[in-house]
């Protein structure tokens, strides 16, 4: 169904880019606020008009609604004549939208959410510099990821894929001045590019063997079984691994989502996005951008489906994530670099839940952890804007009194991330969790009746995840405690100065909890009393049919809800006994056992894995070096040595021009008498 | 008694003499005066080669001396270039020294 209010979405903040990025810096810092926060807020109104209709079409049952779409114009269309004048589509590639249950949803939470951000950096950036520049970046930014979700066509999704990535440059480098913040927004850049290379093969696979880059056409042609058939055939000759056709488009695209939302092994770049302002880290690298790979997961969910290797891979490479992250994240002393490990860690469950074919709680968990990890970043830079730029914890500690609302506030959040019923996190983690325990301990038939294939291995990968649900009650309420309780460790003439920021910062932070503690009751299950509502809206939750498996089904949900909050609880109890009042005791504890220090300096070094990429980089240095080499001898010998070889004619050639007449006389006398010689004596014949 | 072997050395050393000064003199005055004993050398040449072999009636009766004529012309021509010359590099350079004219000098 056409609806021609859809461009308006991404519009309007590409509009406030351009309004903030040309005329800025002369429209004065209060009208650069104003365009700024107004620009995504106008969007997120059109996307609460265009989630309505959508609500009202999909709970009419009687007709079979596909979504709200727009062409907008025909970007790239290629045609070919054919025998007989009849014109056939090569290719097309139109600027066309398409809005659904999931992208409808997805662009409320980068509209809402990043509203309330745009409207934090208003206080937390005031009286930058570059004020101007920032918010037409992060306006810029919203819209690309709008773009990236609402896209019908693969090439869009990828426009919108490639700007965020840009936008994401920029703004971790937005205090370039120093190099250390250029170099974090290079290397993020690059690393993003390794992921982007799979994205664009996997493009390429769907249009040579499915011959259709749009989203619903590849994946009508997925279950086109005469296209199935073709494809099974790829991987025949044995030159790609035994795999097929649309394990390569599903795996290449997973390669694309691992850069995106920093997976093993391209994670290494987010840590270091902490370099940007922290309003940016809670937009792009918690909220949004880093989730556009579980997104693209989610659009193309039963391409993804049919590639049961695929299936595997991502749910042992998400669960590996959560798990080494957390144990990084224990370790952390940087406030920001604490949660940052933790989106990557919970970015990791995400692709644990999708691997085990739990779409809908992946995507749940998208939204839910976007509320809370906002919330806790944003709560990050209201201490960090309060301490004047200090984000060492261990140079905190005793703030809950000086920021009673950022404790607050930060603590529910923390709450919520640790999995605590009934906030934001409980639901999504335990909805996550319950999949990996289906896939472990769940029957065939169960398996059956959730429409997932039996993932190999599920029972380790879903021990991994369970594990890492405790770390991060642990780690966070580490953080917690470092931070807000205790004695103050704030340097002397800091500690008087300290206190609530308030102007936008504390009022977005209070609107964010209300999300953090309430978007878990979108997706209440079943056996809570719920329905679904999140999952079943965006397609990806279908009811299963249990039948008499009721029973068993049941008992599994309570014991993976109950062993999913234990674990949580568990996880808080120790980090308060461990930290709570002051009290070092596993500080202690580390340096007494030699496992302890070692286990410590492994993960407060990220066990070596950027070492380990710098010395990879390093061999690829010491090989371009010695390809130069190689090449700069065969240039001197060739180019140079003809160079030489015409300079040195040259030099001794130019000193027959002495520039004294006498001797030019003198040659040409000779040069007389020679021809006389030549005509007297040698051409005899020529008188004759 | 005319005799044109003699006229031919004559001439001959004229224009030696005539090559000497060109090659071997600084002065460009004195130069210049060498290229019209190098050209008058060979008129000299000239007319005696049409004293001789000029046949009366006959065509190019008198082409010796009609060619001696117009090298003089040239050679007034050139006289007055070649002059005129002179005086602006005089007046550039103050010098007519041809060993210090070597700005072509490579």
């Amino acid at each position: 169904m056409e609806n021609s209010n859809l461009i308006w979405i991404p519009l309007l903040p590409f509009l406030g880019f351009l309004l903030n990025g040309l005329l800025g810096k002369r429209l004065g810092p209060k009208f650069v606020a104003f365009v700024a926060a107004a620009a995504p807020i106008g969007a997120f109104l059109v996307a609460v008009g265009v989630w309505n209709t959508i609500r009202a079409h999909a709970g009419d049952h009687s007709e079979h609604f596909a979504g709200l779409t727009q062409h907008v114009f025909d970007w790239i269309h290629l045609t070919k004549t054919g025998a007989g004048g009849a014109t056939e589509t090569v290719f097309s590639a139109p600027f066309a939208l398409l809005a659904d249950g999931l992208s409808s949803v997805m662009c409320l939470v980068i509209t809402g959410i990043g509203s309330l951000i745009h409207l934090y950096s208003i206080t937390y950036m005031k009286g930058d510099r570059s004020f101007h520049r920032f918010f037409a970046y992060l306006n810029l930014f919203t819209a690309f990821m709008l773009i990236l979700v609402l896209a019908d066509n693969l090439l869009l999704l990828f426009v919108g894929w490639e700007g965020v990535g840009l936008c994401s440059y920029l703004l971790i480098g937005f205090w370039f001045e120093d190099a250390g913040n250029a170099k974090a927004g290079q290397k993020a850049f690059v690393v993003n590019r390794i992921g982007d290379f799979g994205v664009l093969l996997a493009m390429f696979l769907c249009h040579q063997y499915l011959g259709t880059i749009d989203t619903r056409e590849v994946l009508a042609a997925i279950s086109n079984a005469e296209v199935t058939t073709r494809m099974q055939g790829f991987g025949t000759d044995g030159l790609f691994w035994g795999l097929n056709c649309i394990d390569w488009i599903a795996l290449l695209l997973f390669l694309g989502a691992t850069g995106k939302s920093a997976q093993i092994p391209l994670y290494v770049w987010l840590p270091d996005a902490m370099a940007g302002p922290t309003p940016v880290s809670a937009l792009i690298h918690a909220a949004t951008m880093v989730t556009s790979g579980i997104y693209l997961c989610c659009r193309l969910m039963p391409l993804f489906q049919e590639s049961h290797t695929t299936m595997a891979i991502i749910a042992g490479v998400g669960a590996c994530t959560a798990l080494v992250a957390a144990l990084i994240a224990m370790s952390q002393n940087d406030i920001k670099k604490v949660l940052a490990y933790s989106t990557v860690s919970q970015l990791g469950y995400m692709f644990f839940a999708i691997g085990m074919g739990f779409f809908a709680a992946a995507f749940f968990h998208v939204v839910t952890h976007a509320f809370f990890k906002a919330l806790l970043f944003l709560g990050s830079g209201s201490v960090i804007h309060a301490m004047h730029h200090e984000q060492d914890m261990r140079r905190m500690g005793g703030l809950r009194k000086q920021l009673p609302w950022t404790y607050r506030t930060y603590l529910i959040g923390t709450l919520a991330i640790a999995g605590v019923p009934p906030l934001a996190g409980f639901f999504s983690k335990d909805e996550i969790l319950f999949g990996g325990y289906l896939q472990t301990f769940g029957s065939p038939e169960l398996l059956e009746a959730y429409h997932v294939h039996h993932v190999p291995a599920a029972g380790l990968f879903w021990g991994m995840t369970v594990l890492t649900a405790g770390l991060t009650a642990f780690y966070m309420f580490r953080s917690v405690a470092m931070t807000f309780w205790g004695e103050s460790r704030v340097e002397e003439k800091l500690r008087g100065h300290v206190h609530e920021p308030w102007g936008w910062i504390t009022p977005v932070l209070l609107a964010l909890t209300v999300g953090a503690a309430l978007a878990g009751f979108l997706n209440v299950p079943h056996f809570l009393g719920g329905h679904s509502v999140l999952g079943h809206f965006t397609g990806l939750h279908h009811a299963p049919e249990v039948g008499d498996m009721k029973g068993t089904l049941k008992s599994m949900e309570w014991t993976s809800l109950v062993l999913s909050v234990l674990v949580g609880l568990l996880g808080i109890g120790s980090a308060i006994f461990l930290y709570g009042k002051g009290r070092p005791v596993l500080a202690s504890l580390v340096e007494k056992s030699p496992v302890g220090r070692r286990l410590q300096s492994a993960s407060s070094n990220l066990f070596w894995v950027d070492d380990f990429y710098l010395l990879l980089v390093g061999v690829l240095n010491g090989i371009a070096a010695g390809c130069q080499m190689l090449i700069e001898v065969i240039i001197q010998t060739l180019v140079d040595g003809t160079a030489y070889l015409t300079r040195g004619t040259g030099n001794w050639a130019r000193r027959i021009q002495t520039g004294f007449i006498p001797s030019y006389l003198l040659t040409f006398g000779l040069g007389v008498l020679v021809l006389v010689f030549f005509l007297l004596f040698l051409v005899k014949d020529a008188g004759s | 008694m005319f005799s044109l072997s003699a006229a031919l050395y004559l001439s001959a050393i004229i224009f030696c003499i005539g090559i000497y000064g060109v090659l071997a003199r600084r002065n460009i005055l004195v130069v210049l005066m060498s290229l019209e004993l190098m050209l008058n050398a060979v008129n000299l040449a000239l007319v005696s080669f049409g004293r001789v072999y000029a046949q009366a009636g006959q065509p190019g009766e008198h082409a010796g001396q009609i060619f001696a004529l117009m090298v003089l012309a040239v050679a007034a021509a050139e006289a007055a270039i070649g002059l005129s010359l002179l005086l602006v590099i005089w007046r550039k350079w103050r010098t007519i020294d041809v060993r210090d004219l070597c700005r072509m000098n490579g």
